[in-house]
């Protein structure tokens, strides 16, 4: 299958979405929304796939042998299909207390727990093993990658919950993750990833290098990204709970500045690590996650990253 | 418009803050929440710019409270408006001249004149201006009331011509009462022109304030706060004093029995002769003494008087004139009898003459014989003059009473003592009824358990009053066992002096012609009562003695200005040192004697003579400081210059003119309708914004 972008999104409201109380029913309607753009069915092709021809060595399974070619050339050779082994996905979830912002009418962790749902039905529907972990400081939820009846509703549950997350820390559970899952996989980190850039690095790095595939989907509210406060007031920080006086006048091109630059490393770290970064803003479709996930898996189907390029990346994570 | 304390006014800086605060972007109450502050740091409040500023009328008010609250404790006033008006009154100055003896010395009333001169010249057009002299009393020679305000060139020359008509008295210097009664004027004016005027009075003292002064009533005296006092002293060219006093009890000298002089002459510290001649004057050549008294010191010399009822002792060597010579009057002693009629008790001791022979009547200035005569050997031609008191104590035969009531027409003294039981002899009661011309009056024998007393006594009665004093008026240690009953008609005239406890009569008192008729109902001798025993019965005799005609000076020398009065019997006349002469009708009160000398006193055809002499006090000259009149909490007045006057003036014409004016108060309701309006105004922006 190939990603086309050639296509005209049917794209959801998400504020008319997330008047859908039911969060299994919400994940459906974006995913088949998203399908109705679709001109070709997710559920053919991948398990056929032709991969490479490759000369008969002595020790190779003669059940390999591709006998029409041998009919032919009268030479053995092994043909050789992409593997049709299921893929582990594990979205992780921030469920940090700034993911409880919004300025509209629904906050960062609304938008986030759709878009996980979302992703994880679109993932179950494609076969694929979904896991998740949600986290703040720490990780809080693990469930492992499955697929069979009912996981799909544990995930649901578990993403339904409502937390009372702390600060975001993404080393721990990045670091916890590795532990934890042992098979490669993807990784979709679901966060609005306002945390220290530098640990991060190194995590990524981390687990780029233990073969994960990774794909950030960076979740932020309007306000956070043009930095609209109606009137100077005391802000408090979500996380830690510090108060400053803040007046959105004279703070805002600072603030933006600031955002500006976070984002700029975030986005050189990720190129240089291979990551997928998407910047999601709540107040836009998720149907873009959902095409940017297609756009991973088609580039996968181009072979893995070399290693040079991961090898670059860990070098600049050190420095 | 000018302000009162301008200082204040600087509060009116504080507009600034309602200023500043509308500048300033307030710090919010509202908090908001934020998921991160990792890209932000605090910005401070700032100042907004002046095209910023909202809320303009609430701005407006807040700032013009404030103002206004500044201005009013700026305390302004018009002073054009003041001068549409009446002119306010200025200063008010009591001038406090002394007129003592001390005055006397030099040309210390010249300097006083002076004094007051330079007091008058600097008043202003609005000033008020009181001129009292005091010596031993006060008097007000001009008054607030003898003058119009704005008439300063008059009053000065009032003030001037009063000045010349007064001369310095021979009194005492009473400086304390002065002092109060001018603080009193200031202090009652002061409350009578309007409240809140404020305007400090100020007395001048124009004396020598010698330390004779007497400053004593200023104890018991809250000295007003607002009052100042200043002293414009004056002195004399050369310093120190002697003076002498005789003091009143003669001595007799050994052997000629002839009456000696104590005189004690007393040098002042400040002086610097302490060698002096004293001499009688009219004297012999070559009686001259010399007395040594060392600056500060007293000496008693007994100096042997010449023959004569009056004198003059002189001494020289003292610069200060004045005291210089002590009036002494030696008046020959009086002799009096006392007629005591009745008969001779067989035991004296039980009759009434034996205590009353033992009585000393006499003194210094009589001698007194005390005569027993039989009721039948009465002298007929009685002079009160000579037996100023007669007593009778027995049945007065037919042919004496005529002249008994005929002495006491003449203002003879007669004591009637009823000291037997009437019934024993009957012709008492018709006796005493034809002697007081009482035919109602009947007398019987009283009926006494153990003993009467004496219960009501008028102590106002010149007989009683020496013992008015609560040391001297217990009478209950005095018994009597046994007292007759008199019964009178109640339109007879009799008063009664003193009664027993059972409301018997003791004392009876009737008034014949010039002379009175004493009715005494018991008797003083032991057996009929404790009365001749008591200290009482001297004295009470001895009243009547006093009550009698020719009632002589009580003593020799008097102070002039001291209290008291003489007792005078009309019709009497005066003779003063300067010879004048006048007829007394009543007592002499001492104060109208205040001419130095030697006074004779005609009574009767008998005279008696007394002398006037300078106060002691006057002649203690060394002069005080005003920080002795500060002890006493008098507010002393500062010298000051001309500029420092009119300053004060100004000042005090500022504060007078915004005490009437209160100006501040109508700023202080402005500025609190200002805040209530603001409040108003306040809570109805923030109603219609939220």
């Amino acid at each position: 299958m190939s990603a086309s972008t050639n296509y005209a999104p049917a794209q959801i409201d998400p504020s008319s979405l997330m008047r859908i109380k039911n969060l299994q029913l919400r994940a459906k309607t974006v995913v088949e929304g998203f399908y109705n753009g679709l001109h070709r069915s997710p559920f053919h092709g991948f398990s056929v796939e032709f991969s490479e021809y490759r000369p008969y060595t002595l020790g190779d399974d003669p059940r390999t042998l591709d006998w029409k070619l041998f009919a032919r050339s009268d030479r053995y050779y092994i043909k050789r299909y992409e593997d049709e082994t299921n893929r582990r996905c594990y979205l992780m979830v921030d469920q940090s207390k700034s993911m409880s912002f919004g300025s509209i009418d629904y906050t960062k962790a609304d938008y986030t727990r759709t878009l996980a749902a979302t992703l994880a039905h679109f993932l179950t529907q494609q076969r694929d093993a979904v896991g998740l972990m949600t986290f703040d400081r720490k990780v809080n939820e693990f469930i492992a990658a499955r697929h069979r009846p009912g996981h799909m509703n544990r995930l649901l549950g578990s993403l339904d919950q409502s937390f009372e997350g702390t600060g975001t820390d993404l080393s721990e559970p990045l670091e916890q993750l590795a532990a934890l899952v042992s098979k490669r996989g993807l990784i979709i980190l679901i966060s609005d990833l306002l945390s220290p850039i530098d640990m991060l690095r190194t995590r990524l790095a981390y687990l780029r290098s233990r073969g994960h595939e990774m794909m950030i989907l960076r979740v932020n509210d309007p306000a956070e990204i043009e930095f609209t406060l109606p009137q100077a007031a005391m802000i408090r920080d979500m996380e830690t709970g510090k108060e400053l006086y803040i007046d959105p006048e004279v703070a805002k091109a600072q603030y933006q500045a600031n955002f500006k630059e976070h984002e700029t490393q975030l986005v050189a770290i990720c190129e240089s690590l291979g990551i997928d970064l998407t910047q999601l803003v709540t107040n836009q479709p998720m149907d873009e996650a959902l095409y940017q996930l297609l756009s991973l898996q088609t580039r996968r189907s181009r072979g893995p990253l070399r290693g040079g390029s991961l090898s670059a990346a860990a070098r600049g994570a050190a420095t | 418009m000018s302000f009162l304390a301008p200082l204040y006014a600087l509060g009116a800086l504080a507009i600034a803050l309602p200023i500043l605060f509308h500048l300033i972007r307030r710090r919010p109450k509202a908090q908001a929440e934020f998921s991160s502050l990792m890209f932000l740091t605090q910005s401070p409040p700032r100042l907004t710019k002046r095209s910023r500023l909202d809320q303009w009328p609430l701005l407006l008010l807040r700032a013009l409270a404030i103002l206004l609250l500044a201005l009013a404790f700026a305390r302004p006033f018009l002073r054009s408006l003041a001068q549409q008006e009446s002119d306010p009154i200025g200063r008010r100055v009591v001038v406090l001249v002394d007129t003592s003896g001390s005055m006397l010395r030099g040309d210390l009333w010249q300097q006083a004149q002076q004094q007051v001169a330079s007091v008058t010249d600097d008043l202003a057009a609005n000033d008020q201006i009181a001129l009292l002299t005091y010596d031993s009393v006060v008097t007000s020679v001009i008054g607030w009331d003898d003058q119009t305000v704005g008439e300063a060139s008059s009053q000065a020359e009032r003030i001037r011509r009063a000045m010349a008509d007064i001369t310095p008295s021979h009194g005492g210097s009473d400086l304390g009462s002065a002092l109060i009664a001018a603080a009193d004027i200031l202090h009652n004016t002061a409350e009578s022109i309007e409240e809140g005027d404020v305007a400090a009075g100020e007395i001048v003292i124009v004396s020598d304030l010698q330390e004779g002064n007497d400053l004593i009533p200023l104890q018991q005296y809250q000295w007003p706060a607002s009052i100042a006092v200043s002293i414009a002293s004056v002195e004399p060219a050369e310093k120190g004093n002697l003076s002498a006093v005789v003091l009143p009890q003669p001595v007799a000298s050994g052997d000629s029995k002839k009456p000696q002089l104590r005189v004690r002459f007393h040098n002042t510290s400040d002086s610097v002769n302490e060698q002096f001649m004293y001499f009688w004057e009219g004297g012999k050549e070559g009686e001259d003494r010399i007395v040594q008294v060392p600056p500060g010191e007293s000496r008693v010399v007994t100096v042997d008087p010449p023959t004569g009822t009056q004198h003059v002792l002189r001494f020289v060597g003292d610069p200060q004139a004045f005291d210089n010579q002590v009036y002494v009057a030696l008046p020959p002693k009086l002799q009096q009898r006392v007629l005591y009629v009745g008969s001779q008790a067989e035991d004296p001791q039980s009759g009434l003459f034996y205590f009353l022979n033992q009585a000393t009547l006499g003194n210094a200035r009589r001698e007194v014989a005390i005569e027993q005569v039989e009721p039948g050997g009465l002298p007929a031609d009685l002079k009160p003059q000579q037996t100023p008191l007669v007593i009778v104590a027995d049945v007065v035969p037919s042919a004496a009473m005529a002249g008994l009531k005929q002495y006491l027409g003449d203002g003879g003294h007669l004591l009637f003592v009823i000291d037997a039981d009437p019934k024993d002899d009957p012709a008492i009661a018709a006796s005493l009824r034809e002697l007081s011309d009482s035919p109602s009056l009947a007398i019987e024998e009283a009926k006494v358990g153990d003993y009467a007393m004496l219960a009501k006594i008028d102590f106002q009665h010149p007989l009683f009053a020496p013992f008015a004093d609560p040391k001297y008026n217990d009478f209950t240690k005095i018994r009597f066992w046994s007292h007759r009953r008199l019964t009178l008609a109640e339109e007879d005239d009799w008063r009664t002096v003193a009664e027993f406890d059972d409301n018997d009569p003791a004392l009876l008192e009737l008034s014949i012609g010039a002379g009175r008729l004493w009715v005494l109902t018991a008797g003083w001798q032991p057996q009929q009562s404790q009365l001749a025993l008591s200290t009482k019965f001297v004295p009470l005799i001895s009243g009547m003695l006093e009550q009698g005609p020719n009632r002589s000076p009580l003593e020799a020398s008097y102070a002039i200005g001291s209290e008291g009065a003489l007792p005078v019997t009309p019709p009497c006349e005066l003779v003063s040192p300067d010879g004048s002469r006048r007829e007394i009708e009543a007592d002499l009160p001492l104060e109208e004697l205040k001419q130095p000398g030697v006074y004779r006193l005609i009574q009767s055809g008998v005279e008696s003579s007394f002398a006037m002499n300078l106060p002691e006090s006057e002649s203690r000259t060394v002069a005080i400081g005003a920080d002795q009149l500060e002890q006493y909490g008098l507010q002393m007045q500062r010298s000051e210059s001309a500029e420092q006057i009119a300053d004060r003036q100004r000042q005090l014409q500022d504060v007078q003119l915004e005490s009437q004016q209160k100006i501040w108060q109508w700023m202080i309701f402005a500025a609190l309708g200002i805040l209530v309006t603001e409040t108003w105004l306040g809570g109805y922006l923030a109603g219609r914004k939220s």
